[in-house]
């Protein structure tokens, strides 16, 4: 047995060695062996048949000595054998078995001849014996012995010796050249098994073993290697699914941790939940004083809240919704409610089936009542307060005052300096209003007022203890003032104003109802004229019902052509004649009649209406044109300008709404001039320049409106891609008085410098025309030439024109390019009682 | 002098009694006779037929008695019955290999046969003195053993050839 064990646990160097020395000396040794026996075989073969051989030519020759009983002659044929060096004795013995002769090698004479057999050999005693019948003819004459020295054992004692040596020798040599093929085996076997150890102990799937032999042990490391192959992209697999999931998980823990939020976990088969320590500690309670039934959770929502919370959590269960998102009211230990956020994912398991739901639950009580950027209240904090003032001034009567706050252009700020800018600015506007407030405590008021940010530009103050409607209006002159003040935002200065409505308690019974009075008395102090206060009256409502309904009227009078045209000649001052037309909406109101496009352009750009608007326009105004060249010819060909309002300039479809209006309608690129204002730009000018650059791109005119009145720097216009400046009419208005010149010459230089053509806006004086021509400029639009016609007037005046042109032609032989056309707005006969003074001369 | 004594005996014997002596002498002799023919060639021309015998002639005195008789009974030489004859005259030696004479009538047989010309005789004789030149071999008695003398060219004389074994055996040979 122990053998055996011994056996198994050799390893396979020994065994091949033990094989192979076995193997050697097995084949050796049967060789041996056979050569051996058969050696000695032969031997003794050889030795009889050399000896009998011997005896058979000395019985032959001792024939006649034993015939005539002649010892001597018998001695003396023994005696031949002397030299014969392995025959140690010879007798002849007579017919009757009696020695006759004897001969003895060594001298040492036996006592006696060895006893007579019969004929043949016999070895014994190391030696052989053969013995011959000597016979002559048929008679018997006698025996001859020959004895010789069986030196066959010496031969074979040397033949073994040999047979060592060799056998040594040649096992010597298998072993030494089988330990070659021994190793090729072993090493491999151990070089593998080496790999698998060093794999198994340091953990490394990414060694492979050498294939430094084929076969069936090539064959083992390939698979090896393969195994190995497979192993490393499981385990590699498995590493990255558990570095993927410890990501996740640290992540989330992270995330949980920086939110501060708490955790629940929710296993619906044994129903209970786990609440984390920080979901206790919002509550109010102790790391895990909760236990973990979801009663904890439900018990504490709010009342109100709970039918809900409840529905949205059987949604999220269900899989009707993704995910739970809710936010509502829990019972703090201290019996106040917090505001709450909880989310939720349903846990589904392999077979799709929901057991588990977890999620975070976050803490928004400040979110809910403070707006994040400047601090200040919101605007559910306001609702609530204002809730209980009106509660309270029903039980104890009294006055408060619901202030609100707009900021003025806030949106032209916010676009043309950037968010951050408008941030900014806001920021400071709430330290200014807290400010103010502040200041403005009544006497033996318990309650400060509240000051609140409702969103966006929109602030508002709730006042208490108001006596009447005076108090209220301090403290909006005195934010106003405040106000004033210029504002440092991002290094500059900036000024900022608002405008604030005032409203009453006593005009409401509800939060809504102020706080709508507040806003309608807002709206109309910036209709009036921005930086002012208004205080809410009755009719004021009617105004706001006015405005709301004008937009909700608006949106239908696009489709129901109430909108039309309207078209102002552009002229150029050199010859007063017309070059193009502005066209200016007008809305022709079923019950308002025509509307001018301040009533009803502010209410639509603070919707995506003046989009729309903006769009038919820009439709309307082509086709129209496009008609007219048809009809009116002229070289150069009339253009037609249209505005484009900020909101329009930032609307992506603006590109794609030009190209496809001047397809539909045909009309030439060059022909349509879209203005837009200087304001509009500055908001964000990148953004701008490439939306202009790619107008520039469909060939349109562009044109900057109201220049000089925005916030720009002159540098910058001549990035700009614009072909003509049309010059705001504030300072065409001040022309002839102080530095209105000046400017407007400066303007000029600038617009000659970068080879724009400028048209003069609002020109309603003959000294303005000639003040205009004076300083270079091109061309002009105003009263003094022609105030919007509508469609049909614009028309007739064309069909005019265009019959004097022909009538022209004809007498001047049809030269049409000598004359230009030409309709002197202002005086419409004057060019052409020119002409005919020419021609009659 | 006992041989003496034997010869004598062996005379006497042929008219009837064994003298043990006398005739292991003679048996000896006889033996050597036949021995003799072993180790002989004769010429083509003595025999007629294979089947003839080999004769063995005993001229004059018969020393050999029985034993004579005794060894050649049945025995052959190469194809020839062996037999023995007794003759008295020297004329009758017709058909005889070999011819042993005995002392007495030594000298007339030579003449005799001298005289006929006959070859083929291996004759054998007993000289006690002298040097026979007549026979082939001469038996003599040496220390109690019998020995014979080879004359070769009488051998050849008589177209006998001699093996060499037997030449070797002989005291003399004659040439």
């Amino acid at each position: 047995m122990k053998l055996k064990g011994a056996i198994a646990n050799s390893s396979i160097r020994a065994r091949l060695s033990v094989l192979i020395i076995l193997n050697s000396s097995l084949a050796l040794l049967l060789a041996g062996v056979a050569l051996f026996g058969y050696e000695t075989y032969q031997q003794r073969q050889a030795a009889t048949r050399e000896l009998s051989a011997n005896a058979g030519i000395l019985a032959e020759s001792a024939t006649a000595a034993l015939s005539f009983n002649d010892e001597h002659a018998a001695a003396q044929i023994l005696a031949a054998l002397r030299g014969d060096q392995n025959i140690v004795e010879a007798v002849i013995y007579d017919r009757y078995g009696l020695p006759f002769s004897r001969y003895q090698r060594d001298g040492k004479l036996r006592s006696s001849s060895p006893p007579l057999r019969p004929a043949g050999a016999y070895f014994e005693n190391g030696t052989l014996l053969a013995f011959q019948s000597i016979n002559l003819g048929p008679d018997r004459l006698g025996t001859i012995l020959l004895r010789s020295t069986n030196d066959v054992y010496d031969r074979l004692r040397r033949f073994i010796v040999i047979v060592c040596v060799v056998m040594i020798l040649s096992l010597g040599l298998s072993v030494l050249l089988g330990s070659r093929t021994q190793r090729s085996i072993a090493n491999p076997i151990t070089a593998l098994s080496v790999v698998a150890r060093r794999v198994s102990v340091e953990k490394d799937y990414s060694v492979r073993a050498s294939r430094i032999t084929g076969g069936e042990i090539g064959s083992l490391i390939d698979s090896f290697n393969d195994m190995l192959t497979r192993i490393e992209a499981h385990e590699t697999a498995r590493q990255t699914a558990e570095e993927s999931l410890r990501e996740s998980e640290e992540r989330y823990a992270l995330a949980a941790r920086g939110a501060n939020d708490g955790l629940w976990d929710w296993k619906l088969s044994t129903n209970k939940m786990y609440f984390s320590p920080r979901w206790n500690q919002m509550l109010g309670y102790e790391d895990a004083e909760l236990g973990t039934s979801p009663e904890e959770w439900f018990s504490r929502i709010h009342p109100s809240d709970r039918e809900r919370v409840m529905q949205e959590a059987c949604e999220a269960w269900d899989g009707r919704k993704p995910l739970l998102t809710t936010e509502y009211r829990m019972r703090h230990k201290n019996g106040s409610f917090i505001w709450v956020l909880t989310r939720g994912l349903a846990v589904r398991d392999d077979k799709g089936g929901t057991d588990r739901m977890a999620g975070s639950q976050t803490d928004i009580t400040e979110g809910k009542i403070a707006d994040p950027l400047t601090a200040l209240p919101n605007r559910l904090y306001f609702t609530d307060r204002l809730d209980s003032a009106i509660e309270t001034a029903h039980q104890h009567g009294g006055l408060f005052a619901v202030l609100f706050l707009d900021l003025d252009k806030f949106k032209l700020v916010n676009d043309s300096l950037g968010h951050a800018a408008g941030d900014e600015l806001l920021m400071g506007v709430a330290l200014r209003l807290r400010l103010s407030a502040f200041a403005s405590v009544p006497e033996g008021n318990g309650n400060a007022s509240v000051i609140a940010r409702l969103g966006g530009d929109e602030f508002s103050i709730l006042l208490y203890d108001v006596r009447d409607e005076g108090d209220a209006i301090i403290l909006a002159e005195r934010i106003l003032e405040k106000l004033k003040a210029p504002f440092q935002i991002e290094g500059r200065q900036m000024f900022a104003s608002a405008s604030v409505g005032i409203a009453l308690s006593s005009s409401g019974e509800t939060p809504e109802d102020l706080m709508r009075n507040a806003d309608t008395a807002m709206y109309q102090a910036k209709a009036k004229g921005k930086s002012r206060y208004e205080v809410f009256n009755e009719q004021m409502r009617e105004l706001a019902m006015a405005r709301l309904e004008i937009e909700t009227d608006l949106r239908k009078a696009i489709d129901e052509r109430q909108l039309v045209l309207y078209y102002q000649a552009e002229v150029s001052l050199s010859n007063h004649r017309t070059i193009g037309y502005e066209a200016l909406v007008r809305w022709n109101h079923p019950t308002r009649g025509i509307l001018s496009p301040a009533e009803f352009v502010p209410v639509a750009e603070e919707s995506d209406l003046i989009v729309h608007l903006g769009r038919w326009v820009l439709r309307e105004a082509c086709r129209q044109m496009a008609v007219w060249h048809e009809r009116y010819p002229c070289e150069p060909p009339l253009t037609i300008s249209v505005n484009v309002s900020p909101r329009q300039l930032s609307d992506p479809r603006l590109l794609q709404d030009v190209e496809d209006v001047l397809a539909e309608t045909g009309l030439s690129p060059r022909c349509l001039h879209l203005e837009v204002t200087e304001s509009s730009i500055m908001g964000n000018p990148d953004a701008a320049l490439t939306t202009l650059r790619r107008l520039k791109l469909l060939n349109v005119g562009l044109e900057i409106d109201d220049f000089g009145t925005g916030y720009s720097s002159l540098s910058c216009l001549h990035l700009l891609p614009f072909d003509t400046v049309k010059i705001d009419r504030s300072f065409i208005k001040e022309l002839g008085f102080g530095e209105g010149s000046e400017i407007v010459r400066t303007i000029l230089a600038l617009a000659r410098s970068l080879d724009m053509s400028v048209v003069a806006e609002g020109v309603e004086t003959k000294e303005q025309t000639h003040t205009l021509t004076d300083l270079g400029c091109n061309f002009a639009q105003g009263y003094y030439f022609s105030k919007p016609k509508s469609c049909q007037t614009t028309e007739a005046l064309l069909e005019e024109r265009s019959q004097l042109h022909h009538a022209f032609n004809l007498l001047q032989g049809g030269n049409p390019a000598g004359i230009p056309p030409g309709n002197p707005p202002g005086n419409p006969g004057l060019e052409y009682q020119r002409k005919t003074e020419l021609m009659a001369s | 002098m006992v041989l003496r004594l034997s010869l004598a005996m062996v005379l006497a014997a042929q008219f009837g009694g064994d003298l043990r002596a006398q005739l292991d002498e003679y048996q000896v002799k006889a033996a050597f006779l036949q021995n003799f023919a072993k180790f002989i060639e004769w010429p083509a021309e003595a025999f007629s037929s294979p089947s003839e015998p080999f004769t063995i002639c005993v001229l004059g005195q018969d020393p050999f008695g029985r034993s004579l008789d005794d060894a050649v009974a049945g025995k052959l030489i190469a194809t020839h019955p062996i037999a023995a004859r007794r003759i008295a005259d020297a004329r009758l030696t017709t058909g005889c290999q070999i011819l042993y004479v005995s002392s007495s009538q030594q000298k007339h047989v030579f003449s005799i046969l001298a005289a006929g010309k006959q070859t083929g005789i291996l004759t054998v004789g007993e000289a006690r003195d002298g040097t026979p030149e007549d026979v082939v071999i001469n038996l003599t008695l040496e220390q109690g053993k019998v020995r014979f003398e080879i004359n070769l060219r009488k051998a050849n004389e008589e177209k006998l050839h001699i093996s060499a074994r037997l030449l070797s055996l002989a005291t003399v040979v004659r040439k």
